[in-house]
């Protein structure tokens, strides 16, 4: 069933649902590194990433500001209201991306890995029974292209630089694979949004297409490919999170609980 | 030759140096590139990547060159010289064809009718009855 509006998706209370649940998702992810990315600023290793890379952080932030437009017009709260007030059990982001950097290498290894799972997914929701989810996906994706331009060669130079550029790849990659499963769980909704046709494909498929995706960029960085990585032991997508988010959640809104009434 | 900073690895350059890229950048398809600065960059890929975000933040633009400033040919700034230009060149410049502006002015201004288009080809001007010689390769 083809939803043209907010108020055709809200007809049904369980497609409702999946799709809120879905945008929850989508919104969190992209707010969380968008957030972590934005953490770069000034600090990058030549003043011309610095820039470019700080572009990524405000089109990660943009485009969740898109997924919670769209949480808007299904009746939630305003945009600003879900980005800061929400608590930490109540967001749906994958647990990775609410941890800190680290060094240049683990936070150039974690978003390709993100990036790729990104492409994944959105590409399982150019086809979204939500049109105006389709439509905005479809845009995003155009962007997502450039990151994958910059950040891409990052990750392959650093890998084959050798030396300690190269032995930090390894640590990074090492860190991160426990958490990287968390990217694939869609929640208790999964179900639900396969029937609606909210998503063309669930999380194993989504993982086999990651791996697709990501196993080759590994061969050219002359990476050994640790294979899928597993479950996570805490599931964002469930609202298990760590303190690094409520860390996270008290920076990015500490201007704004000063006053959150002011006017900007 | 540039060895500088380059290293062989796995049969591929990598290089460890930065080094300096000019940008050049093309606004519309009907535009020259123009030159608007430079980057530093570890590689023309990685130029290129970082040239867009620091020149194009906000501008459209449908293509960019980086060029390795190496590569660039210049002038010498301490041979004034180069540039020496003694005598009057004003045969050179617009300004000094003072009748320019007029004769384009008349012949705007003619209007073209077949008859003249054909006369024009044939090598003959209007209202000049007189036997012009050939025209083409002399």
């Amino acid at each position: 069933m083809i939803m043209e509006t907010a108020d055709q998706a809200a007809q049904n209370p369980g497609c409702r649902r999946a799709l809120a649940e879905l945008l929850y998702q989508l919104a969190d992810d992209e707010l969380c590194l968008g957030h972590r990315d934005s953490e770069w600023l000034g600090l990058a290793p030549d003043i011309e990433g610095d820039v470019a890379f700080s572009s990524i952080a405000q089109d990660e932030v943009g485009h969740a500001v898109f997924y919670l437009g769209l949480l808007h017009e299904l009746g939630e709260e305003s945009p600003d209201r879900l980005a800061f007030f929400r608590k930490a059990e109540e967001r749906k982001n994958a647990v990775l991306l609410e941890q800190p950097n680290g060094d240049w290498a683990r936070t150039m290894v974690r978003h390709v890995l993100y990036d790729a799972f990104d492409d994944v997914r959105t590409e399982a929701l150019v086809n979204s029974s939500y049109r105006p989810l389709a439509r905005g996906v479809a845009k995003i994706r155009r962007e997502e292209h450039y990151h994958l331009l910059q950040l891409k060669p990052w990750f392959i130079r650093l890998a084959r630089a050798g030396g300690e550029a190269r032995k930090r790849v390894e640590r990074a990659v090492g860190e991160v694979w426990s958490e990287a499963g968390g990217f694939f769980s869609l929640g208790d909704e999964e179900e639900e949004m396969i029937r609606s046709g909210l998503i063309a494909c669930g999380s194993e498929e989504l993982a086999r297409r990651w791996e697709m995706r990501v196993k080759p960029v590994f061969d050219e960085a002359g990476l050994t490919w640790p294979g899928l990585p597993p479950a996570p032991g805490k599931d964002g997508r469930r609202g298990e999170h760590t303190e690094d988010l409520t860390e996270l959640i008290r920076t990015m809104s500490e201007v704004v609980v000063t006053d959150s009434a002011a006017r900007w | 030759m540039r060895e500088k900073g380059v290293e062989k690895l796995e049969g591929c350059e990598i290089r460890t140096e930065y080094e300096v890229f000019e940008v050049f950048v093309q606004k519309t398809q009907a535009d020259p590139h123009i030159h608007v600065g430079s980057v530093v960059a570890p590689s023309p890929d990685m130029a290129l990547v970082t040239a867009r975000e620091n020149f194009l933040r906000r501008e459209q633009a449908v293509n960019i060159w980086i060029v390795p400033r190496d590569e660039v040919h210049a002038t010498p700034y301490d041979d004034p010289d180069w540039f020496a230009r003694e005598f009057d060149r004003k045969y050179r410049e617009v300004g000094g064809y003072s009748e320019n502006g007029r004769l384009w002015k008349r012949y705007r201004e003619r209007a073209m009718h077949l008859e003249d288009i054909v006369r024009d080809l044939n090598g003959t001007p209007a209202g000049n009855s007189g036997k012009r010689d050939g025209g083409k390769g002399s």
